[in-house]
């Protein structure tokens, strides 16, 4: 078999084989393309609450659905804390709905959250992520 | 010639090419552009399709460049495995993996880390990419997601794994950058400077919501 043609063929057959996982299991949108990895907590009642909140953002809320595109690839669900346990003792009592890394990409989530209340961290964490760059140039 | 290949237009032939036919003929498409042909497309459609047994997209050393862009490629992206590199700031560190963190793979979360400090807290970024020059991963050092200095300047081991919570991967590279400091400043091992030290990396480089 011709070589350009074998590697056609492989590089057309990654990318189906790509784009269909990341559509099974993460968030994946042509237009407006969006291309964010879901990470759900294990055990979690409602599933899919970040890719159902990511959906809810897309319908009703499209300019923090754009930021959360543009800056996010990867949303977690997992509790935030934002000292050390060994200084501050009462840092995992507190409860934070969700949390950004900044210079990363990553949004974290609070797990077992609902849909709705998750879209609404999620407006919040991408407008957060845009006023940090926009703070960098 | 030029009446029976004509001018079509999709496809715009890449020299040298050659257009191999059933007769054994071969015609030389750079000849056809002398001739005052400039566009080929293939498939032709007036011309017999099925009088066309093959065509050469690319000469050998075509062949071979593709071939050594994918090879380097396959190259680059294992290297990157073992090496943390930021061209910008001219920083290199080893990312050594222990036997298990073979099976976590948890490189990019420590990557990740680093570029939280790089943007987040600028001034730790730049004493780590100076000061250090290794970072070993592995397993339980020092319990479970946490790390370890054992002495050594310019080498600190961390244990989280590929889902930490990047903020913490972070604060903990600030935790033995800042034992790394003690130790090349001569000064006793404390672990409350550093469990402050990494506090305040968390406080900086995290954005809760709600405040």
């Amino acid at each position: 078999m011709d070589f350009l043609k074998f590697i056609s063929i492989i590089t057309i057959a990654v990318a189906v084989l790509y784009i269909g996982y990341r559509a099974s299991y993460d968030h994946f949108a042509i237009f407006p393309y969006c291309s964010i990895s879901i990470r759900e907590h294990f055990g979690d009642a409602d599933k899919n609450s970040i890719g159902k909140a990511l959906s809810l953002l897309r319908k009703s809320n499209t300019e923090s659905y754009r930021l959360a595109c543009k800056y996010f690839d990867k949303i977690e669900e997992k509790r935030c804390f934002n000292a050390d346990g060994h200084i501050y003792e009462n840092v995992f009592s507190k409860i934070h709905k969700g949390c950004y890394v900044k210079g990363t990409k990553r949004a974290y989530l609070l797990p077992g959250e609902t849909a709705e209340q998750n879209a609404k961290t999620l407006s919040a964490l991408s407008q957060f992520a845009r006023d940090f760059w926009h703070s960098r140039q | 010639m030029q009446q029976n290949f004509g001018y079509f237009g999709r496809q715009v032939v890449i020299l040298p090419h050659i257009l191999r036919l059933d007769s054994g003929w071969t015609v030389n498409v750079k000849a056809l552009i002398g001739d005052g042909i400039t566009k080929v497309i293939y498939p032709l459609h007036t011309f017999k399709i099925s009088n066309i047994i093959g065509y050469d997209t690319m000469n050998i050393t075509g062949k071979k460049i593709v071939k050594l862009i994918v090879a380097v490629s396959v190259g680059v992206w294992i290297f990157s495995y073992f090496v943390y590199y930021d061209f910008e700031t001219s920083c290199f560190i080893k990312l050594k993996p222990g036997l298990m963190s073979f099976v976590e793979f948890n490189h990019s979360n420590i990557k990740e880390g680093l570029q939280a400090l790089k943007y987040g807290t600028p001034d730790v970024y730049a004493g780590v990419c100076s000061n250090i020059d290794t970072i070993e991963s592995d397993y339980g050092c020092g319990g479970w997601q946490g790390g370890c200095h054992y002495g050594e300047e310019g080498r600190i081991t961390l244990s989280t794994t590929h889902s930490e919570f990047v903020g913490w991967t972070a604060a903990i590279i600030g935790h033995e950058y800042c034992h790394d400091l003690q130790l090349r400043e001569g000064r006793s091992f404390s672990e409350e400077e550093c469990y402050s030290f990494d506090s305040q990396i968390l406080q900086t480089i995290v954005g809760v919501y709600p405040n």
